[in-house]
């Protein structure tokens, strides 16, 4: 009996220390309430874009929240939307962890008219406003424009890639094109299959040096083989001196922004997550709030852009100010 | 007769611990079993209730010839035993306890509890007592709890119960109790074998009485035909056939003096003294408070009090560690649990209590553990002479070896052994015995824990005896003069 | 006919299961009145979906736990159950009616083994399940690639996001499954015996209870509760992948034992159970509602997870202390 009784007060005290410094929302004055929604919630990466996505409620009075797993359960990701739906906030952005296993909660928050988009890994099965993230093809274009700056028609470039992923496809197509518009001469010599692993990048980067010597570029089309990519520069006693093989990495992961400052990558190809919030923030804030005509694609809603919203990638080489900015990830 | 043994024999790997023993219960009879330790009582009552199988012997149950090879198969034929450790769930009502396994369904196959309540409650009416079969079994006193494992064996038509030292956690009430319901049983035309040390009680309740000795049955008397120094005398009687170091009868110095030690719910104000050049003895029966008097004095379980002066210098110990600092070492009962490293070899279980002493900056250098390890080898005489044996490849003497030599390697003032001989070979004893001795001629305080009287006699020129946590006798034997007889008295009168 | 089996006095439980039951509406009613949009149906309905899985998980957990055992492979069996049926459907052709017992099956075989492996090595089931948990994740991982399956048909789907009178058909199944396990488990004997298992195994072996069926058949239980949690979850979101349900082995313990189970077996009920199941649900969705970071989460469910194991181990250590004060006061009176 006793022990009950202090079992109780423990936990309401616990109840009040909780909730009480909690943030009121939904006042009558705010601008209202957002939320957003993601899979390894406290990476850096979408902590970056929970970032923009606080700066950019703070400009116009709205409110936020994060909310999701801290791991890769895409699962209570879809739970979470169904319950900020059910809170009533006034928007939703979410990276989708598992694009069909979100369906059916973006569906029904859109059908309960709560406005709902996606943001880096879209669900495009689902009923969501628009997809907010970096566009595949714009983004290995980019890349491609900077190997056709770097050797002009002397660039020989060896691919390291997942064959049959839409996303990588896409890149590989932009980075093609690109690449040989600028510089026509250009070519990709060899392309290997890395299965998204790092030793086994390693490996087959090696391989693809050994057989092709005239490689003097590595493009990284995702973001795990870099490491084993540059470690292959090295087997091969290319990873510095006039026949350096050039890394481009894809990834703003601490290590690899600190070897481009160490002239170890050449460059790597730099997604935006902090705009991504932003952008994301805006849409939702957008399609809330409509104005004289609805939505073109999602009558009732206000109106968002009928098309995805690139937020585009920068390539950092060594001395770029971004790099030092992307070292410092934000407070949340 | 119920139950008719005859020639009942039991060994185990090749030792044997019942020599064809017979023994008989009759109908609307308290038949009390009664033994020093290791007489053979418990598996007498193991083979005669199905836990065991004896090697030879016959056993006929109603007239009828049985042989039991599981618990169950007595319980079918109407035995039960009601052990000492209680065999109820305390989170289920009295009924269900009662009722496991048969139990009483309503034609959905569901539980009929109210049937079971009344049916318990006949139960509890035949015995006599008032029980609610409603409440919860961890709500009842034990004493309770016990009458409800006598409920469960009559549930069961149980026409013989075996009870395993029924009253050693009831409060004198409640032994009131349990025997009113005893008695009640013996009207009814049961059979009661009724397991204890208790002299008193066992006088008080019973009709006949067998008593065991080293395996054998000594005899079976009418209860008004004897007293209870007969039956002391029939328990003993043990002789001293093996040879003990010579004492040397110098009696020097005190060593430890332990002054009102209690541990709640165990022992109660202990006091003694041990001096150079003597073996105290502490005997007593199993359960009478020796061990977890001796494990509270070095602090390996908690007391509620207790002053310990070594050399004449009070000292503070609330951990082994501090025992160990102080320089009274314990060697356990239990050398597989709470003594060896079994996995480790000879050296470093040698060394297991000193390692800081060798630690160069907390580093520790394998030559001393060796040369203490290989001293210790010669010194004890173990086997095989090497430091790399594993302890749990060693035989049981050889590991009590190594054990002793572990508490040797402390340099200690005390050391105390509980059971310094258990399951160790005739040789090994002996050699264990001439050490221990040595010790104390050469100024150790040396204190033997022992079930055996005879090592106890032999060995100890002082005997502290231990009932029921209390020390109720001190007795000299510095001539080795003393009698069985009245050590024994102490342990169960 | 129902009667509970109950002592006189008011038992420990009893009082567990009122305070727990007052925290509860506390929450509840303490967030409608701070926060609003609480006590919604919408809301109400979204907080029973968010538990619901981990709460047919808790069901069987508590049988095991109340055996005294344990049983941590019940997520990937869930995981694994999603993908199961999915590929069954969808990339076999098999019609429901067929993935879905077939998939029941082998889910019923993964606990036998389970069960048949803690029976058989008389290891810890806390290292074999845990055995079982890595090794179907890595099936999982691998039958999959780490990829969704999905495109159900729409009777399928009815079995995750189908409402009989709004209750959503999971719920329903909860509901329907913790009515029949709890009255298995308090009346009929099979099921009883566990609470002797879990109290005393030796004495449960002793009073004949054959104590090894009955863990083999716990453990089938148990997975296969995990597999119709999988089943519906695959419904439910309408797709089939790995990382579904991840860590909700943890939660359904943890609601079995704030449900006031005894974590070293003996004791609990289905009622504690979906009290527990239900605080969960209202802690999560008052971490929501307020919008407190929700890593705080974690840190009351683990408290609360501690104060239930400390009552439940201070009730035993005050049984073993009346035990021996009968000998002390024995002691005392001996002078």
């Amino acid at each position: 009996m006793m022990q009950f009784t202090t079992k109780a007060v423990a936990l309401a005290a616990l109840a009040v220390t909780a909730f009480a410094p909690a943030p009121s929302m939904a006042d009558e004055e705010s601008a209202g309430h957002y939320g957003m929604v993601v899979f390894l919630r406290g990476s850096e990466f979408f902590n970056w874009s929970y970032a923009g996505f606080q700066d950019a409620a703070a400009t116009v009075g709205a409110t936020t929240e994060l909310q999701g797993p801290a791991d890769w359960d895409a699962s209570a990701e879809a739970r979470a939307v169904d319950q900020l739906v059910a809170k009533g906030v006034d928007g939703i952005a979410v990276t989708a962890g598992d694009a069909e296993t979100l369906v059916s909660s973006i569906n029904a928050a859109m059908a309960a008219g709560v406005p709902t988009l996606t943001f880096d890994s879209d669900s495009p099965n689902s009923n969501r406003l628009l997809f907010v993230g970096t566009n595949n093809y714009n983004a290995g274009c980019a890349a491609g424009r900077a190997v056709a700056e770097m050797h002009g028609d002397n660039a020989r470039v060896g691919v390291s890639l997942i064959p049959g992923l839409d996303s990588i496809n896409a890149r590989l197509a932009g980075f093609t094109e690109c690449m040989q518009e600028m510089a026509p001469g250009a070519q990709i010599v060899a392309e290997v299959n890395d299965e998204g692993d790092l030793q086994r990048a390693e490996t087959v980067n090696t391989a693809m040096l050994q057989a092709n010597p005239e490689i003097n570029v590595i493009f990284c089309s995702h973001g795990n083989p870099a490491t084993g990519a540059l470690a292959a520069t090295r087997n091969v006693g290319r990873f510095d001196g006039p026949n350096k093989v050039d890394v481009m990495a894809w990834s703003i992961d601490v290590p690899i922004l600190q070897g481009i400052e160490f002239d170890e990558y050449t460059a790597t190809v730099a997604q935006n997550p902090y705009m991504m919030g932003v952008m994301s923030f805006f849409m939702l804030y957008s399609a809330a709030n409509p104005t004289q005509f609805d939505s073109l694609s999602n009558p009732g809603f206000g109106h968002v852009p009928t098309a995805d919203v690139d937020t585009g990638v920068a390539i950092l080489r060594k001395g770029d100010p971004a790099i030092q900015a992307f070292l410092s990830p934000p407070q949340i | 007769m119920l139950l008719k043994a005859t020639n009942i024999t039991k060994a185990f790997h090749g030792n044997v611990v019942l020599h064809g023993v017979d023994f008989d219960v009759r109908p609307g009879e308290v038949h009390a079993l009664i033994g020093e330790n290791g007489a053979g009582k418990s598996t007498l009552v193991n083979i005669l209730s199905g836990n065991l199988v004896a090697d030879a012997g016959e056993v006929s149950f109603d007239g009828k010839r049985v042989a039991f090879t599981h618990p169950l198969d007595a319980m079918q034929a109407g035995i039960s035993v009601v052990h000492q450790e209680l065999s109820l769930v305390p989170n289920a009502t009295v009924a269900e306890n009662i009722y496991l396994r048969r139990e009483i369904r309503t034609a959905s196959g569901l539980n009929d509890w109210s049937a079971m309540f009344e049916a318990a409650s006949g139960i509890f009416d035949r015995m006599g007592v008032d029980i609610d079969p409603r409440a919860l079994v961890g709500s009842l006193s034990i004493g309770m709890q016990q009458l409800v494992e006598v409920a469960k064996a009559i549930a069961l038509n149980a026409r013989l119960i075996f009870m395993d030292e029924p009253t050693s956690s009831l409060s004198e009430k409640e032994i009131r109790e349990l025997f009113a319901v005893v008695r009640e049983l013996r009207q009814q035309g049961m059979g009661v074998v009724f397991i204890s040390h208790k002299l008193s009680e066992l006088f008080e309740i019973s009709d006949r009485i067998t008593v065991l000795r080293d395996g054998r049955l000594v005899g079976t008397r009418d209860i008004s035909d004897v007293s209870t120094d007969d039956v002391i005398a029939m328990m003993v009687g043990r002789s001293l056939d093996e040879l003990y170091p010579v004492r040397s009868g110098h009696r020097g110095e005190r060593v430890l003096k332990c002054t009102g030690l209690s541990r709640f719910g165990a022992v109660r104000d202990v006091t003694f003294e041990v001096h150079a050049g003597e073996i105290l003895g502490v005997a007593g029966l199993i359960g009478s408070g020796r061990t977890e008097a001796m494990r509270a004095l070095v602090g390996a379980d908690p007391r509620l009090s207790g002053q310990f002066e070594i050399d004449g210098r009070t000292v503070e110990i609330s951990s082994p560690a501090d025992a160990l600092d102080a320089g009274i070492v314990y060697v356990s009962e239990d050398r597989k649990q709470s003594g060896l490293f079994l996995s480790f070899d000879v050296a470093q279980n040698v060394s297991a209590s000193v390692l800081g002493a060798e630690a160069t900056f907390g580093f520790l250098g394998k030559k001393p553990i060796l040369r203490r390890a290989l001293d210790f080898i010669d010194r004890m005489d173990i086997r095989p002479r090497s430091a790399a044996s594993r302890a749990i490849d060693l035989s049981g003497g050889n590991q009590q070896k190594v054990l002793l030599s572990k508490a040797l390697a402390t340099e200690p003032r005390v050391l105390i052994v509980d059971e310094p001989t258990r399951g160790v070979d005739i040789g090994a004893k002996a050699l264990i015995h001439r050490r221990l001795r040595e010790l104390a001629e050469a100024g150790i305080g040396v204190v033997i824990v022992s079930s055996e009287m005879p090592e106890v006699l032999g060995m100890a020129d002082r005997v502290i005896v231990f009932r029921d946590g209390l020390v109720t006798a001190n007795l000299d034997n510095h001539d080795g003069s003393l009698s069985a007889e009245r050590v024994l008295k102490a342990a169960v009168q | 006919m129902f009667k509970r089996p109950n002592s006189k006095n008011v038992s420990v439980s009893t009082i567990q299961y009122l305070g727990l039951s007052t925290i509860i509406l506390a929450i509840l009613f303490g967030c409608q009145i701070v926060f609003g949009n609480v006590l919604t149906e919408a809301n109400m309905r979204v907080m029973a979906m968010n538990m619901v899985f981990e709460g047919i998980m808790a069901l069987g957990m508590t049988y095991v736990i109340i055996m005294g055992g344990i049983d941590l492979s019940v997520a990937s069996v869930f995981a694994f159950a999603e993908i199961l049926v999915a590929k069954l459907m969808v990339q076999a052709g098999l019609p429901m009616g067929l993935a879905i017992p077939v998939t029941l099956l082998v889910c019923a075989t993964i606990g036998a083994a389970n069960g048949a492996m803690v029976v058989a090595f008389r290891v810890h089931p806390l290292i074999i399940t845990l055995g079982m948990l890595l090794t179907l994740r890595g099936v999982n991982l691998a039958i999959t690639d780490g990829r969704s399956v999905s495109g159900f048909s729409d009777s399928f789907i009815w079995l995750g996001q189908g409402r009989i009178f709004g209750v959503p058909f999971p719920i329903l199944f909860f509901v329907a499954a913790a009515v029949v396990l709890g009255v298995l488990l308090a009346h009929q004997r099979y099921f009883r015996q566990l609470y002797f298992i879990g109290g005393s195994e030796r004495a449960a072996r002793f009073s004949g209870v054959n104590v090894e069926r009955v863990k083999i058949s716990t453990y089938v239980l148990s997975s296969f509760l995990a597999g119709c949690a999988g089943i519906m979850a695959a419904a439910a979101f309408g797709a089939a992948h790995w990382g579904h349900g991840n860590l909700a082995e943890l939660r359904a313990i943890a609601a079995v034992a704030i449900g006031g189970a005894d974590i070293m077996g003996g004791s609990g009920t289905i009622f504690g159970t979906v009290l527990g199941v239900i605080f969960l649900a209202v802690v999560h969705n008052a971490f929501v509602v307020s919008a407190v970071n929700p890593f705080w989460y974690d840190v009351v469910n683990g408290v609360m997870l501690l104060l239930a194991v400390l009552v439940s181990r201070l009730i035993a250590q005050s049984n073993t202390k009346k035990l021996l004060s009968i000998k002390q006061s024995k002691l005392e009176s001996s002078f």
